[in-house]
């Protein structure tokens, strides 16, 4: 456990001196299509889910999903689909 | 069309039931184990839905999570047909369904026979099956050239034959010989006589001397137009004339006066239905006729035999050599019944009527005819009696 988040600062650094895109070296990547899709790359696993909120671990930092009638359409190891009526997204 | 595909590969309705039941939907993404319809319905509690193919070790990933797995449902098509893993009548049927068609289907079933006009379908039949081909035979076993061509050898009036298989359907195609016109022996010489009595109304010879004239009265076997011609000899010759033989022709036409009768008992016996009856069955597969009645005998002395056969019939009108026959024999006894004079004269009238014009046949017609009717020794007798106009004459080879 101690050693994950030094991989990830590792990452960081790495892309940020080699000016390369975050999500090659594995960081999280969270796209939002109008108010009805939010698709994201590099998850690291659902946290809670319900219909009006969704939690989901991006590894140092956690996303909130708020809404209405959200649904987690698709999810695979490395992406997932919500969909439903999107009111916020919040990085903590 | 995502619908369709998951009804075809089937899917299950999963509850996960747990602390942290999230992890159990971690690890399913994690595993590649596609999902669907998430619901959360309690804190503990989550609905998905997945693939039929991907329900095997989902138990043991719900044990690693520290969850329970629990079945709330099945849709598609595999679990459907799973359904009849245990029916083994009904699989021992399928199988048999199958056998028999793959079977079957090398047999052949049904000879269809074209293009006959006028000699019957039956007589063609009964003569292919003599040669080997008839329902229940093998197919591929079959040489049709050697069967049409030892058929044709047995129907003088066919032309042409060909048999041609299609799976269970064998196809008899045929063409019939043209008849041959009917030729005038003109080589043969003689005289036209009359063949019946009357006045000649009308003589056109076209052949011979006319023996009579137009108005005059024959009687049967006087020769009307004379099979030789006159040569007369050179003017103040000496020589007889001389006669040179030809074979008469021409039409002579003819009064004639046709009487015929006929006549009818006025009593007459009748069956009377006694009420004893009795049916026998048969069943017929593949042209072998198997009888379900052994030898049993029929114990009437007078009885109507009626026989009703219920061919097995596909959807189409394609009649498969599969029957059962029904004989039903009905006992009777002979009654006498009065006939019913005017109907029994109605009837005789018309029977004379028919003769009548066939003796004419297409050249003759008839001017008037007349009838009378007696009753004599219980039998009603009717006379015909007809003015016709006819063709009077008829050849006769001299000699």
């Amino acid at each position: 456990m101690e050693r994950k988040p030094k991989k990830e600062g590792l990452l960081e650094k790495t892309a940020q001196a080699l000016d390369l895109p975050g999500e090659v070296v594995g960081l999280p990547r969270v796209e939002i299509v109008g108010r009805q899709e939010l698709r994201m790359e590099n998850h690291r696993g659902i946290l809670a889910y319900g219909p009006e909120e969704i939690l989901i671990s991006g590894g140092k930092l956690i996303i909130k999903v708020r809404g209405t009638g959200l649904e987690l359409k698709a999810m695979n190891a490395g992406e997932l689909l919500i969909t439903g009526m999107l009111l916020s997204v919040e990085l903590t | 069309m995502g619908r369709v595909v998951n009804l075809l590969r089937g899917s299950v309705r999963l509850e996960v039931s747990g602390a942290f039941p999230e992890r159990f939907l971690n690890l399913c993404a994690q595993r590649g184990v596609a999902f669907w319809r998430v619901e959360w319905p309690e804190e503990h509690v989550l609905r998905l839905t997945v693939a039929w193919q991907d329900r095997k070790g989902l138990e043991d990933l719900a044990r690693r999570t520290g969850c329970t797995l629990d079945e709330a449902g099945q849709r598609g098509v595999p679990p459907f047909l799973l359904r009849f893993r245990k029916r083994y009548a009904l699989l021992i049927g399928l199988a048999l369904a199958l056998t028999a068609v793959i079977v079957l289907s090398r047999f052949v079933l049904v000879v269809e026979v074209e293009g006959n006009e006028t000699v019957p379908a039956q007589v063609i039949l009964t003569e292919l099956q003599r040669a080997g081909l008839r329902p229940g035979v093998y197919g591929p076993g079959l040489s049709v050239r050697d069967i049409s061509n030892e058929a044709m050898l047995h129907l003088d009036d066919l032309a042409w034959m060909a048999v041609n298989l299609h799976g269970i359907r064998a196809q008899v195609v045929v063409r019939e010989k043209v008849a041959k016109p009917e030729m005038v022996d003109e080589s043969a010489l003689g005289d036209i006589v009359a063949e019946a009595p009357g006045i000649v109304t009308r003589m056109e010879v076209w052949a011979g001397d006319a023996a009579v004239a137009e108005g005059a009265t024959v009687l049967p076997g006087d020769v009307l137009i004379r099979g030789s011609v006159k040569m007369d000899p050179p003017l103040y010759s000496e020589n007889p004339p001389e006669w040179m033989p030809v074979r008469a022709m021409g039409r002579v036409e003819g009064r004639t006066w046709r009487t015929m009768a006929a006549s009818i008992p006025l009593e007459a016996e009748v069956k009377e239905l006694t009420g004893d009856e009795k049916s026998v069955y048969s069943l017929t597969i593949l042209g072998q006729r198997v009888n379900f009645y052994q030898n049993s005998g029929i114990p009437f002395d007078r009885y109507d035999k009626i026989a009703n056969t219920w061919n097995l019939t596909l959807p189409g009108g394609l009649v498969l050599p599969f029957a059962v026959r029904r004989e039903t024999f009905r006992a009777y006894r002979a009654a006498a019944v009065p006939v019913e004079e005017a109907a029994a004269q109605s009837m005789l009238e018309s029977r004379l009527a028919d003769q009548l014009l066939e003796l004419l046949g297409e050249t003759g017609t008839v001017v008037s005819q007349q009838f009378s009717a007696v009753r004599r020794d219980g039998a009603l007798t009717v006379t015909l009696t007809a003015e016709c106009r006819e063709e009077l004459g008829r050849f006769v080879p001299a000699g």
